[in-house]
């Protein structure tokens, strides 16, 4: 596996950045390398993911190309006061600009993101504004902002609310075709992952719940542990299973979940093995 | 324009390697191919010294964009791609090896078939430009694709640019390191440990036949009759040459004895000098020339 430090100028923040990238060695697959760009949290930098997480294994075994952009504190969201928009800039231009730099696919199906804590909830609304771009979107032990206060000035950092402009824009569509489920494009597999220890786990229940009411295929997955790296270090495992499993399968998890917690009722969610 | 550190796993280095890269990815077009400079260091150096000591960020931001991201219409090459004009330079480290093979663990003895060596040579000339085409947006063309170096640099340039002609399309060498049989027994060269005959020796593998055989102005002479023998035009054989020398440079008389004897040799090259000493001031000025020239 390839390291890349890699510092270039960024339009849409309007300034030099830097990320870091893992690179495959193996031949490059007729459409391109598989690519996952990957999102730091609150207190981090792109530097996070290399020194803490055990990344390159995973990268290794599965020759996925892995992006990890500077997303300063700023929820990859877009501050046109300080004229920063993060959410552009890992929607649109990195992945642009990825592209064309790096031997990589082009293809829906070969483009995943992901997030730890704040780049969980960045990770989620990303994937809600670019479904067209990402397959696969995963949050681990995702910051999903739902306290109002943590947005007083519309930044749309609040995944429920992000959540809510997707349900918006899907009945709009549903009105428009005439026929109900209709979106103009399918949103991301989605995967939901918290520690049962973790103080935001509840509000990541609820995202679940919500998902389940609004027929929204995802996984959702409680394991014993809390707000930390080692955490998320045993949750490698399961992102690359959700990363590398075919989306029909994907599918029927999703299926078997909902029919237990409809088992269940009340608890709109199922709590994953290891607790 | 980005400038980007590399860390791979080399298998002629026999351990990971890092090399910086600058390439003008914010604005790439879609398909577009770049142009690629191998640029090398000299002696005590490393991939770092071109971006530290030269401003070669700022020299290859201005000579791209004086250039179109794509050529003229009706300019096009083969499978439709558009002739690259812009550039990307690569910067890899070389050690104290002159780009030869060397042995580097000494563990292991200087017998060339231990297998634990560092081949300086076919990492740049073979592996780097083999990984770095596959990882980014590189055209494969040979007129494409340069080497030039400073001093050590200089003479790997020229050495491997010519050895490698069927990879490289232009060699420039500033200050070049030209070492020959003579000038290690005239010991013009003191004091430094790189200028030690046992060092030369244990880089370049001994004396005479190796020494020849290690020389440019030797490798350019048996290119070109193989070209002869073989009927392959010159222009093909050989990349375009291009040394410049500081003219308070103690190595001058080996860039201008090389170009003297091109000269009788009737082999197409350019050589200049300029003002300075075997010094970053006289590179700065060295490198914007081959930036242009290339």
């Amino acid at each position: 596996m390839s390291l890349i430090q890699m510092d270039f100028s960024s339009t849409a923040l309007q300034r030099f950045t830097t990320m870091e990238v893992f690179l495959p060695d193996c031949k490059v697959p007729e459409n391109g390398f598989r690519s996952l760009y990957f999102l730091h949290g609150y207190h981090g930098n792109h530097t996070d993911l290399l020194r803490r997480l055990n990344l390159l294994a995973y990268a290794e075994q599965h020759d996925i190309a892995i992006f990890m952009p500077d997303g300063d504190n700023a929820y990859y969201a877009d501050f046109p006061e300080r004229a920063e928009y993060y959410h552009q800039y890992i929607g649109e231009e990195l992945v642009q600009m990825t592209r064309r730099t790096f031997p990589l696919s082009t293809r829906r199906e070969d483009t995943y993101l992901a997030g730890i804590s704040m780049g969980g909830g960045g990770a989620l609304r990303l994937g809600f504004s670019y479904a067209g771009t990402f397959s696969k979107v995963a949050s681990l032990s995702g910051y999903l902002v739902e306290n109002e206060a943590f947005d007083p000035v519309g930044h749309g950092t609040n995944v429920f609310k992000a959540l809510d402009d997707v349900l918006m824009a899907r009945s709009a569509s549903m009105f428009s075709f005439g026929f109900p489920g209709s979106s103009l494009v399918d949103l991301p597999l989605i995967y939901l992952t918290i520690g049962a220890d973790d103080g935001l786990r509840e509000s990541n229940r609820q995202l679940s719940r919500m998902f389940s009411m609004y027929e929204i295929p995802h996984i959702y997955q409680e394991f014993a542990g809390e707000h930390n790296w080692s955490f998320w270090n045993a949750r490698l495992e399961n992102l690359f299973d959700f990363l590398n499993a075919d989306p029909l399968d994907v599918m029927q998890d999703w299926n078997r979940q909902r029919s237990q917690s409809e088992k269940a009722s009340g608890i709109g969610s199922s709590e994953g093995g290891e607790a | 324009m980005a400038i980007m550190k590399f860390d791979i796993p080399s298998e002629t280095m026999g351990r990971e390697v890092t090399f910086e890269a600058l390439v003008p990815s914010e604005s790439l077009r879609e398909g577009e191919k770049l142009k690629t400079l191998y640029l090398l260091h000299g002696v005590q150096g490393s991939y770092i010294n071109w971006i530290t000591c030269t401003n070669i960020y700022r020299l290859l931001g201005m000579r791209n964009a004086n250039m179109p991201s794509e050529a003229a219409d009706g300019d096009s090459g083969e499978n439709g791609h558009q002739t690259p004009c812009r550039l990307a330079v690569i910067m890899p480290s070389g050690g104290n090896g002159f780009y030869h093979p060397i042995p580097a663990d000494p563990f292991y003895g200087r017998q060339a078939n231990m297998g634990h060596q560092h081949d300086y040579e076919a990492f740049i000339a073979r592996e780097l430009v083999e990984k770095t085409r596959k990882m980014l947006p590189l055209s494969e063309r040979r007129e494409d694709t340069g080497i030039a170096g400073l001093s050590m640099g200089g003479y790997g340039a020229l050495y491997l640019g010519v050895k490698y002609a069927d990879t490289f399309g232009f060699a420039g060498g500033l200050s070049s390191a030209l070492l020959t049989q003579r000038s290690r027994d005239e010991n013009f060269v003191e004091g430094a440990f790189f200028r030690q005959p046992d060092f030369l020796d244990f880089v370049f593998g001994g004396f005479d036949d190796n020494r020849i055989q290690n020389d440019v102005y030797t490798q350019i002479l048996v290119t070109r009759h193989r070209a002869f023998e073989a009927g392959v035009p010159l222009e093909e054989a050989l990349p375009e040459l291009y040394f410049a020398c500081g003219e308070q440079d103690p190595l001058l008389t080996l860039s201008a004895s090389l170009d003297e004897r091109l000269t009788k040799a009737k082999v197409p090259h350019t050589f200049e000098t300029h003002p300075g000493a075997h010094e970053w001031a006289f590179w700065e000025w060295g490198i914007e020339r081959i930036l242009q020239r290339f």
